[in-house]
């Protein structure tokens, strides 16, 4: 059993190994997962941490599955994609103009 | 270099093998081959015996080329699965079991053939709509009737197979396999009860051919 950062975006829920996981702030509205790679996430909400089983993905999932999930696991009873802390998916990820704009207003607490 | 390297009766497909060890990024693939043909040529070893020996413990490379070994021999077993018109074979013992509906979560960002996530006796399990994977009416909606998960073999590596109907197990005889139609993931075409069907290559999903 591993442990997971659960957060959601709005079509999805991810789980990020909580061992590459920085910080988690609140950005307006959204919430910025902050890797130690030095990437950050962005999501709508996060759901929790939590103890989940995983499932590496093979050639033939790596294959179909979105680029940058590198596992498949059962978090809080549900299965979730596993994020890869040095690659993450593009559709995740905050790009420094949006994250600075919301610092701009004010909106990183 | 032959197209096969064949030995008791079960063959491996050199070609396929050598471009499936260049995409999972093996660096030795032209050493592999080699050894393999030359154990096959000193000794009358099973296939697999063959390429237990030549990987060792390098666990991916022999998953690799197993998945690209067609059995020849004697009958095989396959559970036959339905999706729209198309009749499809897989190896029975790729088969883990065959689940009735299951709620799935879909995953932004996959492939359209991904229906999305399943949860299995405590475990995630990825589905994908083998229908639309052969070229069939994709499947819509949150529920897949039926799905059978499946050994893609490679490594432990498991997934969900999304079907219209399992349909019976059979016995497929070496002589009635012909080649199989182009562009679809499979390795082999045989008629069942009149009717054509294909055998689906999970390796071969790997390298998207659909």
């Amino acid at each position: 059993m591993k442990r997971f950062v659960l957060f959601e975006d709005e079509a999805s829920r991810w789980a990020v190994p909580e061992e590459a996981v920085a910080s988690v702030e609140a950005l307006g509205r959204r919430v910025l997962v902050r890797l130690r790679s030095g990437d950050g996430l962005l999501g709508e909400r996060v759901v929790g941490r939590k103890k989940g089983g995983e499932r590496p993905l093979g050639p033939v999932l790596s294959h179909f599955l979105p680029r940058g999930v590198t596992a498949l696991a059962l978090v809080g009873g549900m299965p979730v994609p596993v994020v890869d802390p040095g690659h993450p998916p593009e559709r995740l990820l905050a790009g420094e103009e949006g994250e600075q704009g919301q610092r701009e207003k004010g909106g990183v607490r | 270099m032959p197209p096969f390297f064949s030995c008791a009766r079960r063959r491996v497909d050199l070609d396929r093998t050598r471009e499936l060890l260049r995409r999972v990024g093996s660096e030795h693939a032209p050493e592999v081959l080699g050894e393999l043909l030359a154990e096959a040529a000193r000794e009358e070893l099973e296939v697999p015996r063959v390429i237990e020996r030549v990987c060792g413990s390098h666990g991916r490379l022999r998953c690799v080329i197993l998945g690209t070994m067609k059995q020849r021999s004697g009958a095989g077993r396959f559970l036959m699965v339905r999706c729209g018109e198309q009749r499809i074979l897989l190896p029975a013992e790729s088969v883990v079991r065959i689940l009735g509906s299951v709620a799935l979560t879909p995953i932004p960002g996959a492939a359209p053939e991904v229906l999305g996530l399943a949860q299995v006796e405590g475990e995630p399990l990825a589905v994908l709509d083998l229908g639309r994977i052969v070229g069939e009416v994709p499947m819509a909606g949150s529920m897949a009737p039926v799905v059978v998960e499946a050994r893609s073999g490679f490594g432990n590596e498991v997934l969900g197979l999304a079907v219209e109907e399992a349909v019976r197990l059979l016995e497929v005889e070496p002589e009635s396999l012909s080649e199989a139609p182009p562009g679809l993931p499979a390795s082999e075409a045989v008629v069942v009860d009149g009717v054509g069907a294909v055998i689906l290559d999970l390796a071969r999903l790997a390298e998207g051919t659909a």
